[in-house]
């Protein structure tokens, strides 16, 4: 397994009363496989994905990733640089940096040698070739988003984690990126957890799970 | 490339020029201003401080070897050029004007051999021929060619109740006016038959490490030590110039901490972005660290090389013109010390440090979720 959660447990406290948002979630994912999330507003699966790219705390339970779990970590810097790769629902690129540059922010963070033939085949993977040098603000929403994508896939990670990665595409281009993420899935071996609001998203899934009062219930 | 430099520095130049504005633009200026003044104020006050120094020389020479008397001249070898003299203090009379002068008696080939005092005529004195200053000549309508008494400030009559002097020829008048020399000192020439056993001293011109090792450290007097009190005053104006335009550099870094709430405010997306792929806080705190290091270095260095520049161009051209009749020299002195460069940059680095590092220590912990989650 390349993702084990036990007993995930969370909640938020406003002083007054006490919010369970995951109560006792468990589940496992295989290597390579894609999960797919879904779920009311607010029913708790942005904590989710969270609690997996340790961006946030667990109150009790386990995280494994990759044998690793993550309760014997102080520091998830590394973890989070090596293992986890973010797709968000806005592109989140540096407006400062360019394409290439942006892509290889997590490479660079690690201090890890840039694989130029990796990212030259990424380039011609996501049809971004000629876009090397470009700034993210000459590019196209659609184009924002795939450069996002091979930021989040360029340190080779474990897991790639997307948070509602087309609710800010239109309809062509959520499809073409939802085709990207199946291809990406079979040419790379690449293993997905999405949550999404989009049915079309939600199919792609190998694994389909709803997220409803707090407890993940698989489909 | 270190991504910590690489975003710094896109930070601080991007393609929206200068996204800091005004601040960064104030902080710029400030320390390019404070940095190229500090510069300028130190090379105004090392060139007059070297036209002090050169135009001492002139009549004292580099050093004095103390305790001398005829045997030390003949221990001198030719390595440096020495003059020894004697020197008292006397009154100088003419028409029934008198003034309080110090007469320095020295061989006569010295006169142009080891000083160089700008005289009128280049004749040579003998035995009752004196050399007075301008200023002197001036004061008590003294012309070349004149005959003036000249006695012992321990009055002494003689035997027809008549004040015991000696009439001395006036045959040049030389022009320095350091220390006010040419008010009072009067040079003199030595009766070579007659020499007095103790001498003043000697005064040496030369290599200051050879004189050093020949002589013990307590005979040698420099002139910096004979005009100490003068000499310690430039020196203390030079500090308190320095320290008072360095404050110029401490508001300025004010303005640069401003700067960095300011980006670092501005940035918090692209920092939440980072920290969500592994940059820990402290190499974000880095990254504001180099913005400000990357913009005051740049201010402070382009001040220095700007100050640098004009002082060669002063020192080339001379475009900045002065009244030698008020300040010896025709036009504005300058000289570099580098030693003083480097000491303005340390301090500018530890300064730039200290107001770099506050904002940092006052910086909001990053919350990626809130700040991506919530799509900022």
């Amino acid at each position: 397994m390349i993702l084990s959660v036990k007993n995930l447990k969370k909640s938020y406290n406003d002083g007054k009363s006490k919010l369970e948002v995951l109560k006792d979630v468990s589940f496992d994912l295989k290597k390579g496989s894609i999960l797919t999330i879904k779920g009311p507003s607010g029913s708790g699966k942005s904590t989710l994905l969270s609690l997996l790219g340790t961006l946030d705390t667990q109150d009790s339970g386990d995280i494994i990733i990759n044998h690793k779990n993550l309760n014997d970590y102080d520091d998830f810097s590394e973890i989070r640089n090596s293992h986890i790769g973010f797709i968000f629902q806005f592109h989140n690129l540096i407006s400062e940096l360019n394409v290439t540059e942006n892509i290889c922010v997590p490479a660079f963070i690690s201090d890890k040698e840039i694989d130029h033939n990796f990212l030259d085949t990424l380039f011609e993977y996501f049809q971004l070739t000629n876009k090397e040098n470009a700034f993210p603000l000459d590019l196209s929403g659609g184009e924002k988003q795939r450069v996002s994508v091979m930021r989040a896939i360029i340190n080779k990670p474990s897991i790639i984690i997307a948070d509602e990665p087309t609710g800010n595409l239109d309809e062509k281009n959520a499809l073409k990126l939802i085709d990207l993420f199946k291809k990406l899935n079979k040419d790379f071996q690449l293993t997905f957890i999405i949550a999404t609001h989009d049915n079309k998203v939600f199919d792609i899934g190998h694994q389909k799970m709803e997220l409803s009062d707090g407890k993940l219930l698989n489909l | 490339m270190n991504i910590i430099f690489l975003i710094a520095k896109r930070f601080l130049i991007s393609r929206n020029l200068l996204e800091g504005g005004m601040i960064n633009i104030v902080s710029f200026l400030g320390l390019f201003i404070g940095s190229i003044s500090i510069v300028l104020s130190l090379a105004v006050l090392n060139g007059f401080q070297d036209v002090l120094g050169n135009e001492t020389k002139k009549i004292y020479g580099d050093y004095i070897l103390l305790d001398s008397n005829r045997d030390s001249i003949r221990n001198i070898n030719n390595d440096f050029k020495y003059s020894p003299f004697y020197e008292e203090e006397f009154f100088i009379l003419n028409n029934k004007k008198q003034s309080l002068i110090k007469l320095k008696t020295i061989f006569s080939d010295k006169i142009d051999n080891f000083y160089d005092l700008n005289r009128s005529n280049d004749t040579s004195i003998n035995k009752n021929d004196i050399i007075i200053g301008n200023s002197l000549s001036e004061r008590m309508n003294i012309s070349i060619g004149d005959s003036v008494s000249i006695y012992d400030t321990n009055i002494s009559i003689n035997s027809l109740a008549v004040i015991e002097d000696q009439q001395f020829f006036v045959k040049d008048i030389y022009q320095n006016r350091i220390l006010r020399s040419d008010e009072f000192l009067v040079f003199g020439a030595f009766d070579e038959d007659n020499l007095p056993g103790e001498l003043s001293g000697i005064e040496l011109l030369g290599n200051v490490d050879v004189l050093q090792k020949k002589y013990s450290k307590d005979k040698l007097i420099s002139w910096q030590d004979r005009n100490r009190q003068l000499f310690d005053a430039t020196e203390i104006e030079k500090k308190i110039t320095f320290f008072t335009l360095l404050l110029i550099i401490i508001v300025a870094s004010f303005n640069l901490s401003s700067s960095i709430v300011q980006i670092s405010t501005k940035k918090t997306r692209e920092m939440a972005i980072l920290n969500a792929f592994g940059m820990n806080e402290r190499n974000i705190s880095m990254i504001f660290l180099v913005y400000g290091y990357l913009l005051s270095l740049t201010a402070i260095v382009c001040g220095i090389l700007s100050g640098l520049l004009i002082v060669i161009i002063q020192n080339q051209f001379g475009f900045i013109v002065l009244n030698p009749e008020f300040y010896l020299i025709d036009r504005l002195p300058m000289e570099i010390s580098f030693k003083e460069i480097s000491i303005l940059l340390s301090f500018s680095i530890i300064i730039i440090g200290i107001f770099v590092s506050l904002p940092l220590l006052l910086m909001r912990k990053i919350n990626p979720i809130i700040l991506i989650n919530k799509n900022i």
